[in-house]
């Protein structure tokens, strides 16, 4: 009879919700105050550099917005690839899948040459300004999640080429696809707050200069 | 693997949704990026509010279809949404604290006094020419010296310590405002830029008196690339 | 998929050392880290010695200021970090799934990889004793003294990784807690049903997850201003030290509440079980519990009313922190009143508890006073401060704490704790606790500043400092009693039987100590304090009260198997950090050495989503099915 209770032990939660699900989701909640810190930090630090390059010197609009459609490319593969799943289509499941992290990955070549040229090209790096650390950083542990993703999407596609995913482990699948959509919801914000709102933040004019004094008591 | 889920059978949205629901992402980050380009007429405040809320919208659209919270148990919503709205007061807290909740990027206190313009490397078209190293020195004095400034008051840190009148106020090593001729001195039969030289590089090699030895950092000249150096030396020869 | 197995063969010892480096057992896991946290008190209480020693008597030079600065850091930081809160985690594993009516933990296996991270985590930030670059700028290490300039040893490389370490094994603690709570109550426990304890352990493990990414990033950001040359808190390129304070904050204070929470819901156990009678309003200290749990979010600035935030920011932060004494108080208020009338019994448990309630109404009107900004302008950074957090955190924490020790080691071992030495103990914490601390208060509204290593005299501070050394003698021989009764009692103590206390919660219903299994048969919640409603019932209907549940036959329950790929991930997890920390003199040897930790980390992980959560031999899959969270 004990053995009876144990049997059902994995579908009957208190909240009906899968242990690995429930985790996942109060996960993403706690990814949030992390990128939550960072980007505060990115908006404290906004226009707070003092030297260049600034931000309106060297970011790339047109090309990070490509970017960001390949990303939500990618979220779309995603879904195909978990519907996929439910339904049994095993060919389906391998495409999407393998379409997913091969978008992920374009979105990591896209940031890798954003990396490069911002810092080998323009001379931007991780402490050339506030900007430099600040950018390298939110961008970085973002493209860190990204490469994290792939990862785990590639791990799929080899169980998926075992024949391994179906419906009774479409799990698997949708827990890859919360947290890769978590991804795009990040990179969503990073975006339009970085990009968007402040792509324009620049330096002073070369006439312009201020200079002067410290004061004595640096405002704060 | 647990089997069965009976009771997560929940109702999936088609394929044709998911397409719909793709396109919209699509349509609103082609809207997002025309109107933010400079001739647009949209700008400061509304331009922000209508770009936030641009990318609520995508936000919501990712988490409650892609991420299917709509089809899900309600609990899910309610955890990830309160580490979202956390995440959200906590940051918006900090940027009222710091003063930086504003449309515009602002300098404040010490960015507003110690900025200084970005030179490019490359002309004002944009065409790239790789050049490595972050110096933006295309020779000629004036700028020389505005670099060794920038260095003087930046990176270098030397204002920290240091004073020279006009420039910086800091009192914990010897002023530099007569540097470039007062070597005497300080260190006899060395010339001015030499010293300076020394000083940076080894500075426990003279140690001012009445100042006690070991204060100054020695590692100074590593934090530096060899332009920024050079730079820094020339604007201190030249305080006389 | 639950074929396939790992290319180590799966341990199967269930004695042994090998068994408790595979356990997967909530309890043993408990144990593990009670002990390891235990070890860790004593180091800290040791470094206090210090401390107390050189501050005894004024120009004192029995440690040289480096030596002091490295003490006080290493005290606190080990108090906080690697003590009271693996104290606390210890019995969130032990009691949760006993007195929610669970078999064990949602996540078995990422329970004992969140025990070995966080022993590997503590080791690594203690090896800097043995390179001798121990971390010295204090427990919140403000910016810029931390920068390379200022502190160029590697001391604060190991202070910054070993947090980052130990973090990353709380919010993995923490997940499954609050997973665990939310989804593995046994049949009948509504939330409302649910055991204080169990609600402060959810309210913390929510704090935890939520609060640890925010100084992740704060040590990120230091690791990578002293490692990589970043600007985040380099004033001369324009960042703003400041920045450290307020991402230290948001976490440090959401962190007070995690160490105070769990020692409140242990005392709003024991209160009601020696009290003969229930909580006094149950549900007013769980929304008490919540409203803080949600208010210490916005609190924060209160730590920092003299860095110039400006009048609005300190008057806004004077407010909310008033606020929130206001549920602290409701719940003092909640306890005095399960007290009032009820059938008293002073067994130690209970004086620790009582001793918990009064010490910490001292701590809390201390905590007030600086609340309201400009008294605070007065007590910052000097001994009122320290009084103040050694009040709450000493007088409340860890009183909790050893109250809980006491309350439940009988279900642990079957054996009680000497009740003599108990009361023995309780008197000396109790009594030297407030010779040491008391007079810290009038050290500091005279004007002491806090982590100065010595001072002349003549500021009339000889005497307090003098009392405060005292005390410390008091609470060492105290302590040494503790360690005492433990062993003796171990061996010698009284058989405790399954339920020595008449107490009213599900863990005293089964046999001391717990079968692997916990419960042979689930349990239905009736109420709350569903073990006094069964026996009430029982004594009613004139029948015997019901014994332990007899134990289930041997393999009928099917429980988690043990498995090596926790302590593997763990190992590589933590070597990742070690590896940033490895001092050859050439830069680029870090990288490939923690590349070779992220190796290990990774082949444990595929090991571990490979491994079934229970071994082959059975068909049902234990309740986790391979592992989501690790990748």
């Amino acid at each position: 009879m004990a053995h009876a209770e144990t049997a059902h032990h994995a579908e009957a939660t208190t909240t009906g919700l899968n242990h690995r699900k429930l985790l996942m989701w109060i996960f993403l909640g706690s990814d949030c105050m992390l990128f939550g810190a960072l980007i505060a930090t990115y908006m404290v630090y906004r226009g707070q550099s003092i030297v260049g390059p600034y931000p309106v010197d060297i970011l790339n609009i047109p090309v990070t917005t490509i970017s960001t459609f390949v990303l939500l490319c990618s979220s779309f593969a995603m879904v195909q690839a978990l519907a996929a799943t439910n339904r049994n289509n095993q060919r389906g499941i391998k495409i999407w899948l393998l379409a997913t992290a091969l978008l992920g990955f374009t979105f990591l070549g896209f940031q890798v040459y954003e990396f490069y040229t911002f810092s080998v090209v323009e001379g931007l790096f991780i402490g050339t300004n506030l900007f430099g650390s600040t950018f390298f950083t939110l961008t970085g542990f973002h493209g860190a999640h990204v490469t994290l993703g792939v990862v785990w999407l590639v791990s799929l596609f080899i169980v998926a080429f075992k024949g391994r995913l179906g419906p009774s482990t479409a799990l698997d699948v949708e827990l890859a696809g919360l947290y890769w959509h978590f991804v795009d919801i990040v990179w969503i914000v990073i975006f339009t707050l970085v990009y968007l709102i402040g792509g324009y933040d620049a330096g002073p004019v070369a006439a312009g200069v201020l200079t002067g004094p410290i004061p004595s008591v640096l405002p704060v | 693997m647990t089997t069965g889920h009976a009771q997560e059978q929940v109702r999936h949205p088609t394929f044709m949704q998911y397409v719909v629901v793709a396109l919209i992402l699509f349509l609103i980050t082609i809207v997002e990026f025309y109107i933010i380009f400079p001739h647009q007429r949209i700008t400061g405040l509304p331009l922000v509010v209508i770009l936030v809320g641009l990318s609520a919208i995508k936000f919501a659209i990712v988490i409650f279809f892609y991420m299917h919270l709509k089809f899900d148990a309600r609990l899910l919503t309610w955890i990830f949404l309160g580490g979202l709205a956390l995440a959200f007061a906590v940051g918006l807290a900090l940027l009222s604290l710091f003063g930086a909740l504003r449309t515009e990027a602002q300098p404040r206190g010490f960015a507003r006094e110690h900025r200084v313009p970005y030179v490019s490397d490359h002309g004002e078209d944009g065409a790239m020419e790789p050049k490595p190293g972050s110096g933006s020195m295309t020779g000629g004095d004036a700028e020389k010296l505005a670099q060794g400034k920038a260095v003087f008051t930046g990176k270098g840190t030397c204002f920290a310590c240091h004073k020279i009148q006009g420039v910086s106020a800091g009192a914990v090593g010897p002023e530099l405002t007569h540097i470039g001729t007062e070597r005497a001195v300080h260190k006899a039969g060395m010339s001015s830029e030499a010293y300076i030289r020394e000083s940076i590089e080894d500075p426990g090699a003279f140690v001012h008196p009445g100042f006690p030895p070991g204060v100054m950092p020695a590692n100074l000249k590593t934090t530096l690339t060899a332009d920024e150096f050079e730079a820094l030396v020339a604007f201190l020869v030249a305080q006389k | 998929m639950a074929t396939t197995t790992g290319v180590l063969a799966r341990p199967t010892s269930y004695s042994g050392v090998w068994s408790w480096l595979t356990t997967v057992d909530h309890k043993r896991i408990g144990v593990l880290y009670g002990a390891t946290a235990f070890i860790f008190l004593l180091i800290a209480g040791l470094e206090a010695g210090v401390l107390r020693a050189q501050l005894a008597r004024p120009n004192s030079t029995i440690v040289d200021g480096q030596t002091f600065n490295a003490m006080f850091t290493m005290h606190a930081t080990t108090m906080i970090f690697m003590a009271i809160m693996p104290m606390s985690v210890a019995f969130f594993n032990f009691v949760v799934p006993l007195a929610i009516g669970a078999r064990d933990v949602a996540f078995p296996r990422l329970n004992a990889f969140s025990y070995w991270v966080f022993l590997f985590g503590a080791l690594l930030m203690h090896t800097s004793f043995l390179v001798g670059q121990i971390p010295d700028a204090g427990w919140f290490s403000y910016a810029n003294l931390t920068s390379r300039t200022f502190s160029p040893e590697a001391g604060l490389d190991f202070w910054a990784i070993g947090l980052l370490v130990m973090g990353a094994s709380s919010v993995a603690g923490a997940l499954n807690f609050t997973v665990t709570i939310i989804n593995m109550r046994a049949p009948g426990m509504s939330l409302w049903r649910m055991p204080v304890f169990i609600w402060m352990t959810l309210l913390t493990s929510i704090l935890l997850v939520l609060a640890f990414p925010v100084i992740t990033v704060g040590l990120i950001e230091l690791t990578m201003d002293r490692n990589f040359g970043t600007n985040f808190f380099n004033t001369s390129a324009g960042g703003d030290p400041v920045l450290w304070q307020h991402l230290f904050w948001v976490f440090g204070h959401p962190e007070v509440y995690i160490l105070i929470l769990p020692a409140m819901g242990i005392v709003s156990e024991i209160l009601p079980t020696f009290s003969k009678k229930p909580l006094f309003g149950y549900p007013v200290v769980i929304f008490s519990g919540i409203v803080i749990a949600i208010m210490g979010w916005a609190v924060w600035s209160h730590h920092m009313f003299t860095v110039g935030l400006g009048p609005v920011a300190n008057s806004v932060f004077t407010i909310t922190t008033m606020l929130i004494a206001v549920p602290t108080g409701v719940k003092i208020f909640n306890w005095i009143g399960t007290m009032w009338g009820g059938s008293l019994e002073f067994k130690t448990p209970m004086l620790f508890a009582i001793g918990f309630i009064a010490l910490f109404i001292v701590g809390g009107l201390s905590g007030v006073s600086h609340a309201v900004s400009p008294s605070d302008f007065q007590q910052q950074d000097t001994y009122y401060i320290v009084a103040h957090i050694h009040y709450v955190l000493f007088g409340g924490s860890i009183f909790g704490i050893f109250a809980g020790i006491y309350y439940w080691f009988p279900k642990l071992t079957n054996r009680m704790l000497g009740e003599g030495l108990g009361k023995w103990h309780f008197w000396l914490m109790f009594i030297g606790m407030n010779i040491t601390f008391f007079p810290m208060h009038f050290a500091g509204l005279d004007g002491m500043p806090r982590r100065i290593y010595t001072y002349p005299v003549g500021y009339g501070w000889e005497v307090y400092n003098l009392l405060s050394s005292l005390g410390y003698v008091l609470l060492f021989v105290g302590f040494v009693m503790f360690v005492h009764n433990i062993f003796h009692s171990l061996k010698k103590g009284q058989v405790a039987g399954h339920d020595p206390w008449d107490a009213p919660t599900l863990e005293w219903s089964i046999s001391s100590p717990p079968p692997e299994y916990n419960f042979a048969e689930i349990p239905h919640v009736r109420g709350l304090d569903h073990y006094w409603i069964v026996k009430r019932e029982a004594r009613a209907a004139g029948q015997p009260v019901p014994g332990p549940e007899p134990h289930a036959a041997p393999g009928s329950v099917h429980m988690p198997s043990p498995s090596y790929w926790p302590l593997v991930t763990a190992f590589g997890v933590v070597w990742i950090g070690g590896g940033m920390l490895i001092d050859v003199g050439w830069d680029y040897i870090k990288f490939p050495i923690s590349f070779v930790g992220g190796l290990i980390a990774f082949i444990g992980v595929v090991g571990w989503a490979n491994e079934p959560a229970s071994a082959p031999d059975a068909h049902h899959g234990g309740h986790e099915a391979g592992h989501g969270a690790a990748h």
